[in-house]
């Protein structure tokens, strides 16, 4: 009986996480994290310390930061050592969350609106188009958000620009231009971090 | 300054075709992912003109498009519009030249509906009718061509760009019919003014996007891969390239 019971919860669950992956509910999961930082931008009560804590649990909850900044780390996984690694992963989280952070005053009045959705080209995963609105602009911007099952957020690509390969490039210049070792990018991590 | 004019054409023309026979030769492979590959011999002397470009910008560009986004918001939406709208011509060119037929319905269908029930361009009415706006210029017709961008290089004033974006800059100048109907009547002024309200436009648009990238660790390497990214998506007509972003698979 119990055996049986547990087949069918099986099955309830499968059926519900193939349900939960074929991408339609991701529109409003894109929908619903924009809302959760553009409500965070807006509380005006909040010290910058309490702004980056809260901002840290959204994107440990919604993004995938382990595969973002192994990706951002890009060739240099290769020859960086374990602890070069964790520290590296620490810095970036405290590195995402300080330049977004930073720059949240300069959010205000923002609407994001999931458009569209589209299946990528490698099939396992979905990209969602939003658009982004402001009261000062005109103009809006597209945004489109590259979601992978669980959901989790890989990537932000705003206006055909992946936040994450502009941070690749941007890793790879810096360890290239001072000598080609790990640490010049650590070094360089906690100093932006350290900026006020 | 008609005939100053159609000599620098000539001049342009020339080394258009000269350039892109050339780069035509060597490089038809990277019209998909120069991502990853910087493609920036020059970059020492890139970084030089940058920096004085940034000086440019803090001086004169920043401060004006600060002026300039104290215009309300409908009237810049207005102004956007129609300088839009004049551009479009340009756009329609390089869809036909493209071969889409469905982009250059499109580009057709937003001109004849925002210059009339638009009011000259002022209204974007087509956007509202599903007609919505896309870029064309030269450089994404000569890349849809096969044609490679060829070396990352940064002009005075203007920017980052590649030499087949800077031949397609020039080319499009002569395939703006409005610049022939400006230069016939003797109205030099004309062409200059759209173009300077329309880089004004785009300045005041980038002020948090260029104010977030200067403050990162490396601002150089930064607007590098924007502008990079930026010109691929665009050449792919907008379409995003997931085979190189991030997946589950970079989780180590």
């Amino acid at each position: 009986m119990i055996q049986k019971l547990f087949i069918v919860l099986c099955f309830v669950l499968s059926t519900k996480a193939i349900a939960a992956d074929n991408g339609q509910d991701y529109m409003a999961f894109t929908d619903k994290v924009a809302k959760e930082i553009i409500t965070l931008i807006k509380q005006e009560n909040l010290t910058r310390k309490e702004k980056e804590e809260r901002f840290g649990k959204i994107l440990d909850k919604y993004f995938n930061l382990k595969a973002i900044g192994s990706y951002a780390l890009g060739r240099y996984n290769k020859i960086a050592t374990p602890n070069e690694k964790t520290q590296f992963h620490d810095l970036f989280r405290a590195l995402m969350i300080k330049n977004y952070t930073s720059s949240f005053t300069s959010y205000k009045n923002e609407k994001v609106t999931a458009q569209s959705l589209k299946k990528s080209q490698d099939g396992n995963s979905y990209l969602v188009k939003s658009m982004v609105e402001k009261e000062e602009t005109p103009n809006p911007i597209f945004v489109e958000w590259l979601i992978y099952p669980g959901p989790k957020i890989y990537d932000v690509v705003v206006e055909g620009v992946s936040q994450a390969l502009a941070m690749r490039a941007e890793f790879a210049s810096i360890i290239q231009g001072g000598g080609g070792t790990i640490d010049v990018l650590l070094r360089a991590m906690r100093e932006q971090i350290a900026v006020d | 300054m008609s005939i100053l004019y159609r000599i620098v054409f000539v001049i342009a023309i020339v080394a258009a075709t000269s350039a892109i026979a050339e780069t035509a030769n060597e490089s038809t492979k990277d019209n998909t992912s120069t991502y990853e590959d910087n493609n920036d011999p020059f970059e020492d002397f890139n970084r030089v003109i940058f920096e004085i470009n940034q000086a440019f910008d803090i001086i004169l560009f920043r401060p004006m498009a600060e002026l300039y986004g104290t215009v309300p918001s409908p009237i810049r939406k207005s102004i956007h519009n129609a300088v839009s709208n004049l551009s479009s011509p340009v756009i329609l060119v390089n869809d036909v030249l493209q071969g889409d037929g469905e982009r250059a319905a499109i580009t057709l269908g937003r001109i004849i509906i925002n210059s009339t029930i638009g009011i000259l361009g002022l209204f974007d009415v087509a956007t509202d009718m599903g007609l919505e706006y896309h870029s064309e210029d030269f450089g994404q017709t000569l890349a849809a061509a096969g044609i490679g961008g060829g070396p990352y290089i940064i002009i005075p004033i203007l920017g980052p760009s590649t030499p087949r974006d800077l031949i397609g800059k020039i080319v499009d100048v002569i395939l703006q019919p409005l610049n022939w109907v400006a230069w016939n009547n003797n109205v030099d002024w004309a062409p200059m003014l759209h173009r300077g309200v329309d880089m004004l436009d785009r300045r005041t648009d980038a002020r948090e996007l260029t104010d977030r990238t200067n403050k990162s660790m490396d601002p150089y390497a930064k607007y590098r891969s924007l502008y990079i990214q930026n010109r691929e998506y665009k050449i792919r007509n907008e379409e995003v390239d997931t085979s190189d972003l991030p997946s589950p698979d970079n989780q180590e």
